[in-house]
C-alpha cells in the first residue's frame, strides 16, 4: 500500500472539522459557549429551499465522490517502471529491464544468506530503481553471514550497474513459522 | 541515490482511508438531496430531515452521541496526523543495505542462549536498543550468563548496536 502526502494535512482539516462539529452539538446540548443561540435554523431553511442549492448539492456531491474516489486510489500500489535508462557515452541509448534483475538477486539472497522465502519488490527513487528483498531469517543465522551476504549482493549489484542505476536492500524478518520447531534440543 | 529507510505504515492511514469513506458518504447525502428535490426519487430528502432537527431546543440522545464520536474520532484524525512512522527494522553496519527486524534479532539471540552450555530454555525481548535475554539453567550451571553473553554478542556482530541484559533462573532439580 503506498503512503499518500496528502494524508496527513488532509487528516488534520478532516479532525478540526469532526472535532468542530463535535464541540457544536455539545454546545447545543449544554450551552457552553452560546454559539447555538446565535444559528438561526430558519434562514439555514432559507438557504436549502432556494433553488440553486439542489444542483450546488449536486456539484458538491460530484467533487467530493472524485475527492473520495482519488484518495482511495491513490494508496493502491503503482508498479514500478520496468525498464531503467543506462548511462551511455554515445548517442545510442541502452534502456535494461529491470524486471529481470530481482529474480537472480532473491536466488543469490538465498543461497548466500541462512534465510528463506525471499520475496522482492521493485520502486522507482530518484534516479534509478531500488530492488528490496525480503526475507525471512533462519534462527540459527549469525550476523557476519547476513552481512557478507548483503555486501555481497551490493557488490555484484553496483559491479553490474556503475553508475547506480540500480541498488538492492535486503530485509530481514523475523522466522516464519517460530513454533515449527517442537523437538527439545539435546545439549 | 539517496533511499528512505525502511518505516511501518504510518498511523495516518487507517484515518485517511475512513476520511476517504466519510467524503463518499457526504457525496451520496448531497446526491440524494438533489435526486429527492428533482423528483428522481420518490424518498424525501436526508439532509431536509438532518437540518430539521436543529429546530430542537436540545439534540436528541442519537445527535449528542454522534456529537461526541465525531469530537472523538476528530481528536483520534489530529493525533494520528501527527505521529510519525515507526521504523520497522533495524540498520547493520557494514557495506550491504541490510537491514533487520527486531522480531529476527530476537529469533537468533534466543537461538545463540539457547546453544550456551547449561541453559535450557531461553526467551529474548528486544525493545528500543536494549536486547533482554531471560534464560532457564540447568543446576549447577551459575556461571552460564557469561557464556550466554558471549554467544549473543558473536551471534549478533555487527547487526546492530545492542545493550543485551541477562535474567538467569536456575530450573530445579
Amino acid at each position: 500500500m503506498r503512503r499518500p502526502a496528502i494524508d496527513r494535512p488532509a487528516g488534520v482539516l478532516l479532525g478540526l472539522l469532526l472535532l468542530a462539529a463535535g464541540a457544536a452539538v455539545v454546545d447545543w446540548r449544554f450551552d457552553l459557549a452560546g454559539v447555538w443561540d446565535r444559528l438561526d435554523p430558519d434562514r439555514v431553511d432559507a438557504v436549502v429551499d432556494a433553488d440553486w442549492f439542489a444542483w450546488a448539492a449536486l456539484g458538491a456531491a460530484a467533487v467530493l465522490a472524485v475527492l473520495a474516489l482519488w484518495w482511495l486510489l491513490a494508496r493502491l500500489p503503482r508498479p514500478a517502471e520496468g525498464r531503467v535508462a543506462l548511462a551511455s557515452s554515445g548517442a545510442d541509448r541502452i534502456d535494461l529491464d529491470a524486471r529481470s534483475v530481482a529474480p537472480r538477486l532473491r536466488a543469490d539472497l538465498e543461497r548466500r544468506a541462512p534465510v528463506d522465502r525471499v520475496t522482492s519488490r521493485r520502486f522507482d527513487v530518484r534516479g534509478g530503481q531500488l530492488i528490496e528483498l525480503r526475507s525471512h531469517v533462519d534462527p540459527r543465522a549469525d550476523g557476519e553471514s547476513l552481512r557478507n551476504a548483503a555486501a555481497g549482493l551490493a557488490d555484484e549489484v553496483a559491479a553490474a550497474f556503475p553508475d547506480g542505476e540500480v541498488a538492492v536492500r535486503v530485509l530481514v524478518d523475523g522466522p516464519r513459522r517460530e513454533r515449527a520447531r517442537k523437538t527439545p534440543r539435546v545439549h | 541515490m539517496k533511499i528512505r529507510e525502511p518505516r511501518r505504515r504510518p498511523a495516518a492511514a487507517w484515518p485517511a482511508v475512513l476520511g476517504a469513506v466519510l467524503l463518499a458518504a457526504l457525496a451520496v447525502l448531497f446526491a440524494q438531496h438533489t435526486a429527492a428535490e428533482r423528483g428522481w426519487t420518490a424518498q424525501p430528502s436526508w439532509l431536509r430531515e438532518a437540518l430539521a432537527a436543529l429546530h430542537d431546543r436540545e439534540p436528541s440522545v442519537w445527535v449528542l452521541a454522534a456529537g461526541v464520536a465525531s469530537a472523538l474520532l476528530g481528536l483520534w484524525f489530529l493525533v494520528a496526523a501527527f505521529v510519525p512512522a515507526r521504523r520497522s527494522h533495524l540498520s547493520a553496519e557494514g557495506p550491504g543495505d541490510l537491514w533487520i527486524s527486531p522480531r529476527a534479532v530476537e529469533a537468533m539471540a534466543a537461538d545463540a542462549a539457547e546453544r550456551a552450555p547449561g541453559v535450557l530454555h531461553a526467551a529474548t525481548e528486544l525493545r528500543r536498543r536494549r536486547l533482554k535475554v531471560k534464560a532457564l539453567l540447568a543446576p549447577g550451571h551459575e556461571a552460564a550468563v557469561a557464556d550466554i553473553l558471549e554467544s549473543v554478542g558473536d551471534r549478533l556482530a555487527g547487526l546492530a548496536d545492542l545493550e543485551v541484559a541477562v535474567q538467569a533462573k536456575e530450573g530445579g532439580r
